[in-house]
């Protein structure tokens, strides 16, 4: 893993590039209907203006257009930010394990959404269109969860891992309960959009809700990579980075604000995705060392590729029929975190 | 020209930690604090430094308010080597060093790579170059540390700079030991202020131009070392048994403890 740390940045970034270009095709091709490349690329080509040399079909056309293209772009922007906020939230308590799942703040967007869902439609949805009101909602959820658990778990200015994952227990099952509960007065129609949140899927969403979303994520995407420096420094301390000119207190507070905005716009978008902030960064880690200027676009294209690749496999393993991709997800990241906890359990300073 | 406390306390509550303690570091000289533990030595260095805020008096940077300084020109002017560290992540020893150039006006990329390899030359850690930071000992750590703090302040400039260190001795052998304090001492040489916390009266006595000792948050004694680190001084800070004695070879007091 040593010789992939030497790589020049800009191989890297092809490397990456290129996997992420992959996946696109993959993606748009692959599902009940399998459409050939060839046939793809002219249905794109075909959607940009252009006039490709074969006709599309136009039901293969509509599968790749309505379907699978905003399932696309949704992968690729959640993917990305979710892997993004866990890299910076590891920053921030200074822990390869803070994650934005494991710490409860994607729970608590979640809740604060389906609160809306169930009992939303009492209030009058006129004053905001819903498509706006959830992210809304599901980042006050998550924003409430932060502020909660930073001051929880910070003791002198110190996060105290064990503390950080024991108070992520505690909203879990809060916020489980909390959902539990709206699933038993919700009607049959709030009840489909629950069964949704709880594990989460990228197959939801339609254009309208994504071009609300996108450009908040796109915006997280594009910002966290800014503060890449001052993130590097936070890693030797909180003093430290004081010391090093950083104005520590408000670079948590940006970061922190960008990492809800991320995880409450996903979880809007396409319920909890669990362990992509948990396992992304920790491979780019591994390969690349923990340089956030490398480390954070790195785990945007990683989180990206990984995201959109499992959900590809969801759509095809039971085709027709179709798995949520947060189940996927946790399937991999269960074992994986246990991994984790192994190789970290002699660590203090993690555990 | 200084980096100074004015009468300066710090309370917790009811506690009070340092009391109405004055000191100045000034450009070109070591000034080592001594003191037994508790005594506010390193609260005093954090306040120096501007990371916490005195409850009373004024800490001043060439004259004016330590947090009134941005925080990026404060970073130009002083570096700060703390006590402990604490970096799990699996940064290179180079990664280490290069973080203290954050705040510096950037060179070019080769003169920033002398930069950095004439840091990690300084403290011996050149030969780590390459290693991952945490699989190092302690004291490989500290003088890796040491060498991003001077990275940071590595270039002589308009204004004078400022180096703190906290118990920069702590976990070295002996040898090092020497030769950090040495490194101290070069770049007081060279126009820096130091501000030393130590422990070893004797370090105190070769390398300090001035002293203060600390005791229970006051100052029992400051100024020169030898008028300092007496043996009345001592006995009643430290509250054993001391002996002055004093080497025809080198013609400077040595403090010894009797058991």
């Amino acid at each position: 893993m040593i010789a992939l740390q030497r790589l020049p940045r800009r191989t890297i970034v092809v490397l990456l590039l290129a996997a992420l270009t992959a996946t696109a095709l993959l993606a748009l091709s692959c599902g009940s209907l399998d459409i050939p490349l060839s046939r793809t690329w002219a249905i794109l080509w075909q959607a940009l203006g252009g006039t490709p040399t074969v006709t599309p079909d136009t039901a293969e056309s509509i599968a790749i257009l309505q379907l699978r293209l905003p399932r696309l772009v949704l992968g690729l922007l959640i993917g990305g930010a979710l892997a993004q906020a866990g890299a910076t939230m590891q920053a921030v308590f200074r822990n390869p394990l803070a994650d934005p799942g494991l710490i409860g703040v994607s729970s608590g967007a979640a809740l604060a959404a389906i609160t809306i869902i169930v009992l939303g439609h009492h209030f009058a949805w006129t004053l905001l269109p819903l498509r706006w009101l959830l992210p809304l909602v599901s980042f006050i959820g998550g924003a409430l969860v932060t502020a909660m658990v930073v001051r929880l778990a910070s003791v002198d200015g110190v996060a105290r891992p064990s503390t950080l994952l024991l108070a992520g227990l505690a909203i879990n099952a809060v916020a489980g309960a909390g959902i539990g509960f709206l699933t038993q007065i919700a009607d049959a129609s709030a009840l489909r959009s629950l069964s949704f949140w709880m594990f989460g899927s990228l197959g939801k969403a339609g254009w309208s809700e994504i071009l609300a979303g996108a450009p908040l994520l796109l915006a997280v995407l594009l910002w966290l990579p800014r503060e890449a420096r001052a993130l590097n420094a936070l890693l030797l301390g909180e003093a430290e980075a004081q010391h090093l000119g950083v104005d520590v207190e408000q670079l948590k507070r940006r970061v922190l604000f960008l990492m809800v905005l991320a995880v409450g716009v996903s979880v809007a978008l396409a319920g909890v995705i669990g362990f992509v902030g948990l396992i992304v960064p920790h491979l780019i880690r591994l390969a690349f060392g923990p340089d956030h200027r490398i480390m954070l676009p790195a785990s945007a294209m990683l989180g990206a590729v990984l995201l959109s690749l499992a959900d590809t496999g969801a759509r095809t393993v039971l085709a027709p029929a179709e798995l949520p991709v947060g189940i996927l997800t946790a399937l991999i990241g269960g074992p994986f975190f246990l991994a984790l906890l192994i190789r970290y359990r002699r660590s203090s300073e993690v555990l | 020209m200084s980096l100074r406390a004015d009468n300066v306390s710090y309370r917790i509550g009811s506690r009070s930690l340092l009391d109405q303690v004055s000191l100045a570091i000034e450009p070109g000289r070591v000034h080592a604090v001594l003191g037994p533990n508790g005594a506010g030595k390193s609260t005093l260095l954090k306040l120096l430094s501007g990371e916490q805020r005195s409850t009373s008096g004024q800490v001043l940077l060439e004259d004016r308010l330590i947090a009134d300084w941005p925080a990026l020109e404060r970073a130009r002017r002083r570096a700060v080597l703390p006590q402990s560290e604490s970096l799990s992540f699996d940064f290179t020893v180079r990664q280490v060093v290069s973080l203290g150039r954050m705040p510096c006006i950037l060179q070019t990329p080769a003169r920033e790579n002398e930069i950095i390899a004439a840091a990690l030359e300084a403290t011996g850690v050149a030969h780590l170059d390459g290693r991952i930071y945490p699989t190092l000992s302690g004291g490989e750590r500290m003088r890796v540390q040491f060498s991003r703090v001077l990275a940071q302040i590595w270039e002589a400039s308009a204004h004078p700079r400022y180096l703190l260190l906290d118990e920069p001795t702590a976990s070295l052998d002996l040898a090092h030991q020497h030769s950090c304090l040495r490194i101290a001492r070069q770049f007081a040489g060279d126009g820096t202020g130091v501000l030393l916390v130590l422990h070893d009266p004797n370090l105190a006595l070769s390398y300090a131009d001035e002293v203060t000792l600390l005791c229970c948050g006051q100052i029992v004694a400051q100024g020169a070392p030898e008028q300092v680190l007496t043996q009345q001084n001592l006995e009643r800070v430290y509250g054993v048994k001391i002996e002055i004695l004093n080497s025809a070879n080198t013609q400077k007091p040595f403090i010894a403890v009797h058991s």
